[in-house]
């Protein structure tokens, strides 16, 4: 066998069924898109609401004479916590600057001392375990160094709600997308093997094995389970880069290799299985040889 | 003296299913020899000669190819098997979207044959049926004459020892018929085994004749 052979009979199955091969090209590259969404928003569902439900505050009020160590103490307890994204210390100073920006008057001048305490402001993972969440807070109301915590429980409860309502109608969106572009995916598939069926039933009956029928499909499937993954991967990527570019950090487990590797097995296993059906009815007549026995 | 028995069937038979079955058929064929099957529309020749490529399942009986039993359940086994053996079905269409050329290369790569036997033998078998100056053309742009001599051409590649044809000659002009004729005698010759369902009585004085009716099979003469 030549060992062109393969790859020029793939292209010519290729060729012989433009429309079909560029639409299970789109579907393909649908249902990667669609795979590399659902790993971006499991993987960072967390930072992703943080980023957009900044206006939930969660303040830390701390004493006055707050000493250093209990204050490193207080920053490496935040760090510690799953629940609390990140911690900012905002002093006396920081504070009225603050107020000054916000309102153009200097509160020293007004009330002839700097009125603030020193805080914590935090930004909590909405997207996390929320009563871990609520038990975190506790425990950060109880250290040495903290006077009061602040946060509204009702708004909370809202983000988290609305938040929760969100990911469920995407997560089914995008599940319902998935489903429909198998489907598509399939039945041009299936097409494209049709196209080759005499091509199939010509070489069976010419007493080629069928592995030999087999490889140009196979090979086909590989191109093309391989070429619409990289571009959702690239797409993907050009997502995540737009969005940290307006703010907001998506942490994602899209490795290239998560997504390579099955997609480069994903239509070879396909294609086999189709290619049993198609390959017993190019080797029997219509199909219609059932048992296997001599005769 | 007799010559070697290439492929010999025993009590092969095919059920069609609402009650139409072909009843249990045997034969033989040797080395050489031409073998026509004759009869009527329906009697059950083109049952016969599927049956006997592995083609259709058959409940009963045996098929056997020099002595060894066919293993029609494995598509591997067939597969080797059908190296062996040409088979010409009229009715089936060629693949389109390629050149004759092409298709015939396709074809002799399947028998297993080396890149320079192929270049060969694509002149040769083209030539042989007359076809050469059609091998760039489309089997989609073919007429009905070419397309037989064709699908010849693709059942002749990597010298098979015996030859199947369901109706190789019917509903061709005289000159294609003559052509046909004269190649398969010329195979004959050269020790191909050949097994045809035909009407043309011409065929039936060069070999042994076998009549079909009702599914049975009887010597003619």
């Amino acid at each position: 066998m030549s060992p062109w052979h393969v790859p020029l009979e793939a292209l010519r199955i290729l060729a012989r069924s433009k429309v079909r091969a560029l639409l299970l090209l789109c579907a393909s590259g649908l249902f990667w898109f669609v795979v590399c969404q659902l790993l971006l928003l499991w993987g960072s569902s967390g930072s992703l609401s943080s980023g957009v439900f900044r206006q939930v505050p969660a303040d830390l009020y701390l004493f006055r004479d707050t000493e250093p160590a209990d204050l490193e103490r207080l920053r490496a307890t935040v760090d510690s916590l799953s629940e609390i994204e990140w911690g900012r210390l905002i002093t006396p100073q920081d504070a009225a600057a603050d107020f000054l920006r916000a309102f153009g008057e200097d509160p020293e001048e007004l009330l002839g001392e700097n009125p603030f305490p020193m805080s914590v402001e935090l930004r909590l993972r909405l997207g996390g375990d929320r009563p871990r969440m609520e038990e975190q807070l506790r425990f950060l109301a109880f250290q040495p160094a903290v006077e009061e915590l602040q946060y509204s429980r009702g708004l909370l409860d809202k983000v988290s709600g609305r938040l929760r309502q969100g990911t469920f109608i995407l997560l089914a969106l995008l599940l319902l997308l998935l489903v429909g572009v198998l489907l598509l995916q399939r039945m041009a598939w299936a097409s494209q093997l049709r196209a080759w069926r005499p091509e199939m039933e010509t070489l069976a009956r010419l007493g080629a094995p069928p592995a030999e029928i087999r490889r140009p499909l196979l090979l086909l499937a590989v191109i093309q389970g391989l070429v619409p993954a990289l571009a959702a991967l690239a797409c993907s990527l050009a997502l995540v880069g737009l969005a940290a570019g307006i703010g907001l950090p998506l942490r994602a487990p899209l490795s290239l290799w998560w997504i390579l590797l099955p997609a480069a097995l994903w239509m070879p296993l396909v294609e086999w299985n189709r290619q049993e059906k198609q390959l017993r009815a190019s080797y029997y007549d219509s199909g219609l040889f059932e048992s296997r026995r001599s005769v | 003296m007799k010559q070697e028995v290439l492929l010999e069937a025993r009590g092969l038979s095919y059920d069609y299913g609402e009650g139409f079955r072909l009843p249990p058929v045997s034969l033989t064929l040797r080395r050489g020899e031409l073998l026509v099957i004759h009869g009527p529309s329906g009697a059950g020749k083109s049952t016969l000669i599927r049956l006997l490529c592995g083609l259709l399942p058959s409940p009963t009986g045996r098929l056997l190819y020099r002595g060894e039993p066919v293993d029609c359940g494995s598509p591997d086994r067939l597969a080797a098997f059908r190296r062996r053996i040409g088979i010409v079905e009229p009715r089936r269409p060629l693949p389109t979207g390629r050149s004759l050329r092409s298709l015939l290369d396709l074809a002799l790569q399947a028998r297993g044959l080396s890149s320079d036997a192929r270049r060969r033998q694509c002149v040769r078998l083209l030539g042989q049926v007359g076809l050469s100056a059609r091998a760039q053309a489309d089997p989609a742009t073919l007429s009905e004459g070419e397309l037989r001599r064709a699908q010849l051409a693709l059942a002749l590649g990597g010298h098979p020892e015996l030859l199947l044809l369901d109706e190789p000659l019917s509903n061709l002009p005289a000159e294609v018929r003559d052509q046909i004729f004269a190649e398969l005698k010329s195979l004959r010759s050269r020790g191909t085994a050949i097994l045809l369902s035909s009407h043309d009585t011409r065929l039936q004085e060069e070999g042994r004749l076998l009549r079909m009716e009702h599914g049975r099979l009887e010597e003619a003469r």
